[in-house]
């Protein structure tokens, strides 16, 4: 399923069984995972493409997506410019010990570069001093003091989120 | 007896690459680095960009070699083997 949200950044593509009963993509074998083992394991394949392109894409995915044989996808609503990319990026999700399986569903859809990242990377990139939070601070021109709080913020929301190493992981807010 | 690696940038803005597709003699058992320093011949800045003032791989951008990120198999000292592609993404790109 397709969700399109002209106020969302992404356009995600959610297996139906998510919106309606709650359903978790994000298990391996059908067990959820806990905060370490989504650190550890969940992670997505980077499709990097016009809009268009990768709008075309999300649709051929979402019967798999529908199937539970690709967990998930989100893909950019626009360009983020101000970050200097020239392409639309779509995240496809999957955990680290099915992404050959996945990989064979993009390549069988068309898609040729690879290039896997794991969810850990991503958030210690918007961590204090990592690459992506430093260039949005940077970019926004806050003062020291407002860049200080951004920090601070950004460090305490990920200890909210993964406070616990055992416990079920539970999303993160998009 | 060469081995050919292949290289591509995706998402990347500010260089446009002259060749791909390279061949390292095998016996040098090249590494990440000396295909930066291949690169770098034919496109110069290219080795500013990717690295930083230590010589290890830039935090702006992600070497991926067959998928996975570089950083996991020795960064810059990471080997490359025939057949080997290698892609670079932007930082920013996937979250």
């Amino acid at each position: 399923m397709i969700i399109d949200r002209p106020g969302s950044h992404f356009v995600f593509v959610l297996p139906a069984a998510h919106i309606r009963e709650r359903y978790n993509y994000i298990n391996f074998r059908g067990q959820p995972l806990t905060n370490r083992q989504y650190l550890d394991f969940w992670g997505k394949w980077l499709i990097f493409g016009h809009r268009d392109q990768l709008d075309d894409l999300a649709a051929r995915l979402d019967p798999f997506v529908e199937a539970h044989q690709v967990p998930a996808a989100k893909l950019d609503r626009k360009l983020i410019d101000e970050f200097g990319l020239d392409r639309c990026v779509m995240c496809v999700y999957c955990h680290f010990e099915d992404r050959e399986a996945v990989w064979d569903i993009l390549a069988g859809l068309g898609v040729s570069d690879k290039a896997w990242m794991f969810e850990r990377e991503t958030m210690e990139k918007w961590l204090p001093g990592g690459v992506n939070l430093e260039r949005w601070i940077s970019g926004r021109g806050l003062d020291a003091k407002q860049a200080d709080e951004v920090r601070r913020s950004a460090d305490a929301r990920f200890k909210r989120w993964f406070s616990c190493d055992d416990a079920i992981f539970t999303g993160i807010e998009q | 007896m060469s081995i050919t690696v292949t290289l591509n940038l995706l998402g990347v803005r500010p260089f446009q690459l002259l060749e791909e597709t390279m061949s390292f003699d095998e016996s040098e058992a090249p590494t990440l680095a000396d295909l930066i320093g291949r690169v770098d011949q034919r496109n110069p800045g290219f080795s500013a960009a990717m690295l930083d003032d230590a010589g290890r791989l830039s935090r702006q951008f992600a070497f991926l070699i067959n998928g996975l990120n570089a950083e996991y198999s020795g960064g810059t000292a990471a080997p490359l083997a025939a057949g080997d592609v290698i892609n670079v993404i932007p930082a920013i790109a996937g979250g």
